[in-house]
């Protein structure tokens, strides 16, 4: 099997219309009202934290079933891919790789519809030139820097009511609200991407090694056997799910992406899964 | 499998539990790079001192250095499974007569050739021999093996200082012989020998040389306080040749004689000195020969006899004793038999003193005419013959112990032992007997006193030439210490000791149960090792050769150096398994 064009795949696949609760963040704060300028599009479940303002009592007569009503969400035709450029995104080829074809292969997806900018974030932040993802290499980006996305300063370059997709592995030091709220400050709808090598997510013993943490330069010895693994699984998990939790809660989509994966995988499996892609 | 025996294999073999052990415990991590280090931060877990065993991991890098380990043993040891470079035994005989360090100006000495010529020898065999080294003497020992590696082979030999007197090197030989067991045997001396060997190659590095050599070395007591000393020098050369002889004691020149003599000729010098001058050391010019123109005379312990006489006057009288107490050196007279190393008496005398009692009473006399049965053997009875002696003994007198002469049935001489001291019961009645008037009577008084002197504790003599016995009389079990040119031996003796093959050296001292006893020197003197004129360069090749040519059995394997090929392989693989593995 030939190694898929992320630009080719790109053109058979297109990013789905945001859709959100009406108005305000889910989870356990209500909401702040209904936006007039919000068009139905669809119903999903109940969930806890839901507007109860926007429960289709009508329908849960009918059937039972607690429904929330789902708008097209009113944002700006424009999108924001911002690529974290830490080191650690270049720690495993593979990774490096699949972190490259995603945001062409984003790019290409989203051209369509939408005016696409890029931004790499790192100690300094700039604005990524269409041209660099017409090529599945992306020339002239390079993954070498020691800031992290929560230390990452976007002064002005980051616009309002945009649809801002972040693809980063999230791997450092942060807290979940803070974070999520740093990225969403403007966005019209925010999309996290976490992309996790094998050796990240499925780590294998491998003895005595010295752990160093590719930005800091931070070491540690340990006994990397079996017991460690699962700690450091659970506490991965505990990041995760916390990410997760939290985007959910400001009504941002979240996804984790495997490397093992192929592109097509990735976009037929958990990104079409997550309402972020719609084939064309 | 005698590859597998020799040290630097066995040392190679060594790291092969060196590198298990070394990945078993090392303590050095791998780094290990990772995107959020506070995911894998366990304050579950402390890091604890020392070493800890971890997993056998077995990498490739692990298998690499294993087989690399193994290699090197393998390598070291000389490991040839096919035999093409098979280790061959021989035994070297080193002659150690003292005239291989005759030293030839430009030469050098036929030692140091011997040795340059084995050294180039055993480089030029390589790691495929081994030697037996053995040296000659008037007791062959081993110097270096058997079978030892050449390392221990070139150790032995610059320890080795020939020194001993002529000798036949016929038992080392059969010495070498018998460690050889039919493989080569090579002797190196400094003259040919007479007829070529069945079994023994001979090399001989000697030269030509004209020597001169102390040919003798005495001191001698006068009494009255002065000593004689008596120096012969010896030309050994076909020529005319000059020498100087210089005596000293300490840094004191006591003489110094020039002397020119014709070939072969001899001179001997004697002069007297006091007595109480410790050590003389005589020394000659420098020639050829080192060791010959040196001795040390030290002064002769004094070893007269004491006697006390406690014979009747008549008794006394009848045996001459006043004429022989004037007539010989080695007595002392004193007026108490406790002070006595012999008591001439009627009745024994106290143990240790040595007594000769003879009977008081004249009552019921018998006399013999002869023929006399005595032990001709016995020190005492050394030299007489009894011929024409007439007896007359005492039928009461008692005589106990070992009949040492006897007339029929009756013992007229016996020896009795009582722990060290001896008592000779002389059943002799002078008065009537002619036995004191004839030519055996000096003679079995002078035994008498000798052995009397013999029995005294002490050195028997200090001034040896090499070669001799050095003895010294002990009638006790004593711990020693013998101090020489080759450091301290100890041993412990019940009795009289005897040291036998002692070097050449001035200043032996010797120590018993910590106290000094004696001080002695062994002299060179030996014409045979002086006399350098008939030494000779020689190879005499053996009648029949046992083994192989020798180019042909030390060919150096060629599967050494396979591994050693693959030795750096697997170094150089573990080397690039090792950099791939850094990030």
């Amino acid at each position: 099997m030939g190694k898929t064009d992320p630009i080719q795949l790109g053109k058979i696949w297109r990013l789905a219309k945001p859709t959100r609760p009406a108005s305000g963040p889910a989870g356990n704060q209500l909401g702040k009202g209904t936006g007039a300028s919000l068009e139905f599009q669809d119903y999903r479940e109940y969930q806890a934290g839901d507007d109860l303002r926007h429960v289709d009592w009508q329908a849960y007569a009918r059937t039972d079933q607690v429904s929330v009503r789902l708008y097209q969400e009113e944002i700006s035709t424009t999108v924001e891919l911002i690529l974290d450029a830490s080191l650690s995104m270049d720690l495993w080829p593979n990774k490096a790789n699949r972190w490259r074809e995603l945001c062409c292969f984003l790019h290409a997806a989203a051209t369509s519809d939408y005016t696409v900018r890029g931004v790499l974030a790192g100690e300094r932040t700039f604005p990524i030139p269409r041209e660099t993802f017409q090529d599945p290499a992306l020339p002239g980006i390079h993954l070498e820097a020691k800031a992290s996305l929560a230390d990452a300063n976007f002064g002005g370059l980051l616009r309002p009511g945009t649809l801002r997709i972040v693809i980063s592995d999230f791997l450092f030091p942060h807290h979940p609200s803070t974070l999520v709220a740093q990225l969403q400050k403007g966005a019209g709808k925010l999309i996290l991407l976490q992309v996790l090598d094998a050796e990240e997510t499925q780590p294998s013993p491998r003895g005595h090694l010295r752990l160093q943490e590719t930005e800091s330069g931070r070491h540690r010895d340990l006994p990397v056997d079996e017991s460690v693994i699962q700690r450091y699984k659970k506490r991965l998990q505990r990041l995760q799910n916390g990410l997760a939790e939290e985007a959910r809660r400001k009504n941002a989509m979240w996804a984790t992406l495997s490397c093992k994966s192929s592109l097509m995988d990735l976009a037929a499996g958990p990104l079409q899964q997550a309402g972020l892609l719609v084939p064309r | 499998m005698s590859w597998f025996t020799t040290p630097w294999g066995l040392l190679g073999f060594l790291a092969v539990p060196a590198v298990v052990a070394l990945h078993l415990f090392h303590r050095k991590h791998q780094n290990f790079p990772v995107a959020g280090l506070f995911l894998w931060e366990d304050t579950q877990f402390a890091e604890t001192a020392g070493a800890r065993r971890q997993p056998l991991r077995r990498t490739p890098s692990f298998w690499l250095e294993v087989l690399a380990a193994l290699l090197a043993g393998l390598w070291l040891s000389g490991f040839d499974p096919w035999g093409n470079g098979k280790t061959e035994h021989w035994v070297v005989v080193l002659d150690d007569s003292a005239s291989m360090r005759a030293m030839h100006a430009s030469e050098g000495s036929p030692q140091e050739k011997a040795i340059r010529y084995l050294s180039d020898e055993l480089q030029e065999k390589g790691r495929r021999i081994r030697t037996t080294l053995v040296r000659s003497g008037l007791r062959p020992t081993l110097l270096a093996g058997p079978g030892a590696l050449t390392p221990d082979v070139l150790r032995a030999t610059e320890k080795w200082a020939p020194q001993a007197p002529a000798h036949n090197l016929k038992p080392a030989l059969a010495f070498a012989r018998e460690l050889a067991e039919g493989g080569k045997i090579l002797l190196l001396t400094d003259h040919p020998l007479g007829h070529p060997q069945e079994d023994v190659r001979v090399i001989s590095f000697g030269r030509p040389l004209a020597n001169q050599a102390l040919a003798k070395s005495m001191r001698k007591s006068l009494g009255h306080g002065e000593d004689k000393i008596s120096i012969t020098v010896r030309n050994y050369s076909n020529n005319e040749e000059a020498t100087q002889l210089t005596l000293r004691h300490g840094e004191q020149i006591l003489a110094q004689k020039d002397i020119t003599q014709p070939a072969d000729a001899r001179t001997t010098i004697q002069l007297s000195i006091p007595s109480r001058l410790g050590a003389i050391q005589v020394e000659l010019k420098a020639d050829a020969l080192g060791v010959d123109n040196q001795a040390v005379l030290h002064p002769i312990p004094d070893r007269r006899v004491n006697v006390f006489f406690g014979l009747s006057g008549e008794t006394h009288r009848q045996l001459q004793l006043s004429k022989a107490e004037n007539s010989f050196s080695g007595i002392r007279r004193v007026s108490h038999a406790a002070d006595a190393d012999l008591v001439l008496a009627h009745v024994p005398a106290n143990p240790p003193s040595w007594s000769l009692v003879l009977p008081l009473e004249e009552n019921d006399l018998e006399a013999y005419a002869g023929p006399f049965a005595f032990e001709q053997r016995h020190d005492l009875l050394e030299g007489l013959t009894l011929e024409g002696v007439v007896w007359t003994s005492s039928k009461d007198f008692p005589t106990p112990g070992t009949p040492l002469v006897s007339a029929g049935s009756t013992a007229l001489l016996t020896e009795q032992r009582l722990g060290a001291a001896k008592i000779w019961h002389l059943n002799l009645l002078p008065q009537r007997s002619t036995l004191q008037r004839s030519p055996d009577w000096p003679i079995l008084f002078s035994n008498l006193i000798e052995l009397c002197s013999q029995g005294k504790e002490g050195p028997q003599s200090i001034n040896l030439v090499c070669g001799e016995t050095f003895s010294y009389h002990a009638s006790e079990s004593a711990d020693w210490a013998l101090e020489g040119p080759d450091g301290t031996r100890h041993f412990t003796t019940v009795g009289d000791l005897h040291l036998s093959v002692l070097a050449p050296f001035g200043f032996w001292k010797l120590h018993r149960d910590k106290s000094l006893a004696a001080i002695f020197s062994v002299n060179f003197v030996d014409p045979s090792e002086s006399d350098l004129r008939d030494r000779g360069s020689l190879v005499q090749a053996p009648q029949k050769e046992n083994i192989a040519p020798a180019e042909a059995r030390f060919a150096e394997s060629p599967v050494g150096r396979w591994i050693l090929l693959f030795f750096l392989l697997a170094v150089l693989a573990d080397w690039w398994v090792l950099g791939r593995r850094r990030p």
